[in-house]
């Protein structure tokens, strides 16, 4: 909220001297139309949001058909799929992609969630529709025939291309466009994961970077109505079926710590796998590139033939059985360092596809081993399977992709069971706690900077500490003018001062200032008036010691100094602040940094 | 940005940010007039799209179920025949890929859940039939199938609520019938849990609603001598004999059932005329041996005095050769019963005095002496298990005349 101008930072008032009536006339006029278009603009700006959530909720709706469709014609069932064909699917299906990627759809590799990231920060919102056509061919043909991949990312970038291709169509401000591919990436993440508060966390912790007004109704409004009308088609069943689960006692948290660090270090040995191969595949000569997809689909085709058609595709269908305790615990151990080797190689061959899904297929199979194991060491526990996989995914949400808010958020929504959400908090913090220590860098920062980009680190942003307007401020020694006493007084005040500047403070609110030598000079002039009747009639911005410093630079430009007061009392003054103060507090440092 | 960029992020489509600045720029300077101008048709055009590509959306999605449907029809065809085949490890993994078609299809689940049943892989079961009974709480078919997961762990409170649950749910079809069968599985339940007065309950319960079919009479009758309740289980099989006269299961059971009340002249009727039905039938012929010789053990039915006393002296002998072997096999296995010991020194010392010249010269030691024989068959078979031939029918005897 620090962008914001807060309301208690008030401008100052037009001085007549300063502005004649026919110009300021004008000026009102051309205010007033302003006003009236940033608000028709705001007005529209929402209910544009509207038709980007219905755009991407249909667009999402197509591509989950699309999935399924081409799952069901090149692999079938993969329960009951022969040999050959989980081979044959993913690789020939690589051979396809690679040639896709390479030649029409460059820009639909990945993940999709930082190429949405850099047309927010680097190209205004700009992405073009031919990447959003690509994600859903390339992705829908990867995800179909096997790969390890999952729909969401590319459902957000999907959301994000459909929303910037209407934004240049209806030729928005560039203000605008820059928040219009993160409303679309709201309204695809919520449809293709029918959870509209997940995705909104999701885009604000990762995306947006930020919590700002501006743009929380449109991306709420957009992911609700993209969930809408993903439910009109799709139906409203929750992503998972999620068995009655059990209210934890405090004592069992122990036990779901420890399916926190075993997440922490899962989340550790996935995201190296990606951080190290991924640079390595890239600087392959080019010609390799064609290739690498399919080798990738021959991998994890032979997993499915050697006994583990599990991990082919998203999974989701299997993370329910899981949840229904329709695994061994030995199963459920192996299909997440499986599916864990799957993701990797699907992810760093350049295949386009997303992470979420075989992050929930992971943490799901591994709270389901975790719970196995814990089983067999404590019987007398009441260990749930379904309860330890759902805690799971949300560990490895906030252990791989570090973001806490949504990994909470999620499970909830997904489960729909509030007494889940203790485990979920503990299991959680230890698994992004291991994660952050083991690997300083977060997935998508990491990639980031694999792929050249210098976009901002959400996980960064969140803690970096804010210099605030008490870390600058002076102690109010300068004697402090009334604007009722007689000018006389206000100059005998001045003896024995070597202030520059004086604050005046008005009746019945408000600041003024006044400096030493206007004072001295209008002696002669203003004997036997009251100070306040001598000074210019306007009011100074005043601030209050816990607003930040970025905001304080706003407007203490153009005053030699401004008034910090209570916000009990605004007419008492705990300091005062200059423009040199601040500049010296951030010189400061920056030096120590 | 460095000159090496990734063509993921940065190689081809995205114009430079300058250019992209300078047009939006200009875009931003025609937007005041133009949305002033625009905006309603804007928002109809708008609209028009978002309803023509939700019909389009719609018509996708319909060919798009049908397919699914009729992929996971024919997987589910394929369960149910494999089911039939006995081939249920087949059946399980069609009916799973039966369910990745249609997820939610509540037949294919419960047939899944039904299918895991069979091959004991119960705690999968229970995880499908949890998600479908919080569906349809109502329905017969899951509630009957999460009775019969916790009946087989010998978990009763849990296997009782959803029984009765399912009692009382809805069924398709003859719903009364199936209400019926599911209260009968409950009694063997609880009748295999030694629930005597709940299968009581249920069982009276049940035979007032019977229909006139003289095999769920019969049923009802075996359950009631399981309980043992064998007024009731004779007048089931006299409902029977009202349908079928000659119904041969109905007249041994009756027979049996009227035997064990001691209401022996009724019972040599049923047991002869089931006899008559079938020679071969060799447990109502021994009965019907055992009931004939009531007259020759009931000592209180004899009318000349030197029979009855020469029957009540082979009841009292009878009577001494069960508690001598009962104290044998108590003795044998360590165990020392001082109400046997008790019983068996009041026994000796009746029987050094009881001679039939003593027992015409007092008659009032029939009485006492019967009541001796009586009790120790009672107690005998109280702690050496039920007694067969004579001493069964002493047993019973004494239950007709002092009461059970």
């Amino acid at each position: 909220m620090e962008s914001v101008p807060s309301p208690e930072v008030r401008p100052p008032a037009l001085d007549d001297g300063e502005a004649g009536g026919e110009v300021c006339a004008h000026d009102t006029v051309r205010s007033h139309s302003l006003l009236g278009f940033v608000f028709r603009e705001e007005r529209f700006f929402l209910l544009l949001s509207v038709f980007i959530g219905i755009f991407s909720g249909l667009a999402v709706v197509c591509f989950r058909y699309a999935i399924d469709l081409s799952h069901m014609y090149l692999l079938g069932s993969q329960i009951a799929a022969s040999p050959a064909r989980l081979i044959l699917a993913p690789t020939i299906a690589g051979l396809v992609i690679g040639a896709l990627v390479l030649h029409l759809f460059p820009l639909a590799r990945g993940s999709g969630v930082n190429q949405t990231k850099a047309a927010l920060y680097i190209y205004n919102g700009y992405i073009p529709f031919r990447t959003a056509v690509g994600k859903f061919i390339t992705a829908a043909l990867a995800i179909g025939s096997g790969y390890s991949l999952g729909p969401e990312d590319p459902s957000l970038q999907i959301g994000a291309g459909l929303a910037s291709a209407l934004g240049r169509r209806l030729h928005l401000s560039r203000d605008r466009m820059r928040l219009i591919a993160p409303v679309g990436a709201a309204a695809g993440l919520g449809a293709a994961f029918n959870a509209p508060i997940s995705a909104v966390l999701f885009v604000i912790e990762e995306v947006i970077g930020r919590w700002s007004a501006a743009i929380l109704g449109s991306v709420v409004l957009s992911a609700v109505s993209s969930v809408v009308v993903m439910r009109w088609f799709l139906g409203s069943e929750p992503l998972f079926r999620i068995p009655p689960v059990e209210m934890i006692r405090p004592s069992e948290l122990v036990a779901y710590a420890a399916l926190g660090v075993a997440g922490g270090f899962a989340s550790v040995v996935f995201s190296g796998g990606i951080g190290i191969l991924r640079p390595r595949l890239k600087a392959m000569p080019r010609w390799t590139q064609y290739f690498q997809p399919a080798l990738a689909g021959l991998l994890i085709g032979s997993m499915g033939v050697l006994g583990a058609p599990q991990v082919m595709g998203a999974g989701y269908d299997f993370i329910d059985q899981a949840i229904h305790n329709q695994f061994t615990w030995q199963m459920l151990g192996a299909l997440a360092g499986l599916k864990i080797l799957a993701t990797v190689v699907s992810f760093v061959s350049g295949t386009p596809g997303g992470m979420f899904a075989p992050t929930l297929f992971i943490g799901a199979m591994l709270g389901g081993f975790v719970a196995g194991v814990e089983h067999l060491l404590f019987p007398h526990l009441a260990i749930s399977t379904a309860t330890y996989a759902m805690v799971g995914m949300g560990v490895l949400f906030a252990g791989f992709l570090r973001a806490p808010m949504t990994s909470v958020f999620m499970v909830l929504e997904v489960s729909g069971n509030y007494s889940i959400i203790l485990p979920v908090i503990v299991a959680n913090a230890f698994a992004y706690v291991i994660s952050r220590t083991l690997r300083p860098t977060p997935i998508f920062d990491l990639l980031t900077r694999q792929d050249g980009l210098d976009l901002p680190s959400m996980e960064e942003q969140r803690e970096q500490s804010i210099l605030r307007v008490e870390d600058a401020m002076r102690p109010a020694s300068a004697p402090v003018l009334d604007a009722d006493q007689p000018f006389e007084r206000a100059v005998e005040q001045l003896d024995g001062s070597s202030a520059e500047n004086l604050l005046v403070r008005l009746h019945p609110t408000g600041w003024n200032t006044i400096s030493a030598r206007e004072l001295r000079t209008r002696m002669s002039e203003a004997q036997g008036q009251l100070l306040g009747s001598v000074l210019p009639l306007r009011q100074i911005p005043y601030l209050h010691p816990d607003h930040s410093l970025d905001l304080a630079l706003r407007y203490v430009a153009g005053w030699p100094i401004l008034p910090v007061v209570s916000r009990a009392n605004l007419g008492k003054l705990e300091g005062t602040i200059s423009q040199a103060d601040i500049l010296a507090k951030y010189r400061e440092v920056g030096e120590e940094g | 940005m460095s000159p090496d960029r990734d063509p993921e992020t940065s190689s081809s489509a995205p114009p430079k940010p300058e250019s992209v600045e300078s047009k939006t720029q200009d875009a931003s300077d025609r937007t005041l007039s133009w949305y002033a101008a625009r905006e309603p048709l804007v928002v109809l055009l708008l609209s028009a799209t978002a309803a023509g590509l939700f019909f389009l959306v719609g018509g996708l999605s319909r060919l798009y179920q049908n397919q699914l449907e009729s992929r996971g029809r024919t997987w589910f065809d394929r369960g149910v025949r494999d089911l039939e085949a006995g081939r249920v490890e087949n059946a399980v993994r069609d009916f799973q890929v039966a369910l990745t078609y249609s997820r939610d299809n509540y037949g294919y689940q419960l047939s899944l859940a039904q299918a895991l049943v069979a091959l004991n892989r119960t705690e999968e079961a229970r995880t499908y039939l949890i998600s479908l009974w919080q569906r349809e709480p109502e329905n017969g078919s899951v509630n009957l199938e999460l009775a019969r997961i916790y009946a087989a762990n010998s978990d009763i409170t849990g296997a009782l609520r959803y029984y009765h649950n399912a009692i009382y749910a809805v069924w398709g079809g003859d719903a009364e019938k199936h209400q019926r069968s599911v209260r009968l599985e409950l009694i063997r339940f609880l009748l295999d849990h030694k629930a005597l007065n709940q299968a009581e309950s249920e069982l009276i319960a049940v035979g007032r609603e019977l229909p006139d079919d003289p095999s769920l009479h019969l049923e009802i009758a075996d359950d009631f001598m399981r309980i043992p309740d064998y007024d009731r289980a004779l007048e089931q099989d006299q409902e029977v004999l009202e349908i079928e006269r000659q119904n041969r299961s109905a007249l041994s059971s009756a027979g049996r059932a009227a035997f064990e009340l001691a209401q022996f002249p009724l019972a040599e009727r049923y047991l002869a005329a089931a006899q008559s039905l079938n020679p071969n039938d060799a447990e109502t012929a021994a009965l019907l041996k055992l009931v004939k010789a009531v007259p020759d053990i009931d000592a209180y039915e004899i009318s000349s005095r030197a029979q009855r006393d020469r029957a009540l002296l082979a009841a009292f002998n009878t009577a001494g050769e069960r508690l001598r072997a009962c104290g044998d096999r108590s003795a044998k296995n360590g165990e020392t019963n001082p109400s046997l010991e008790q019983l068996y020194s009041r026994w000796m010392d009746r029987k050094a005095r009881l001679t039939e010249p003593a027992l015409r010269e007092h008659p009032e030691e029939v009485d006492t002496t019967m009541d001796l024989v009586f009790t120790i068959e009672r107690q005998t078979s109280n702690l050496c298990g039920a007694p067969t031939g004579t001493d069964l029918l002493l047993l019973l005897i004494g239950r007709h005349h002092q009461g059970s």
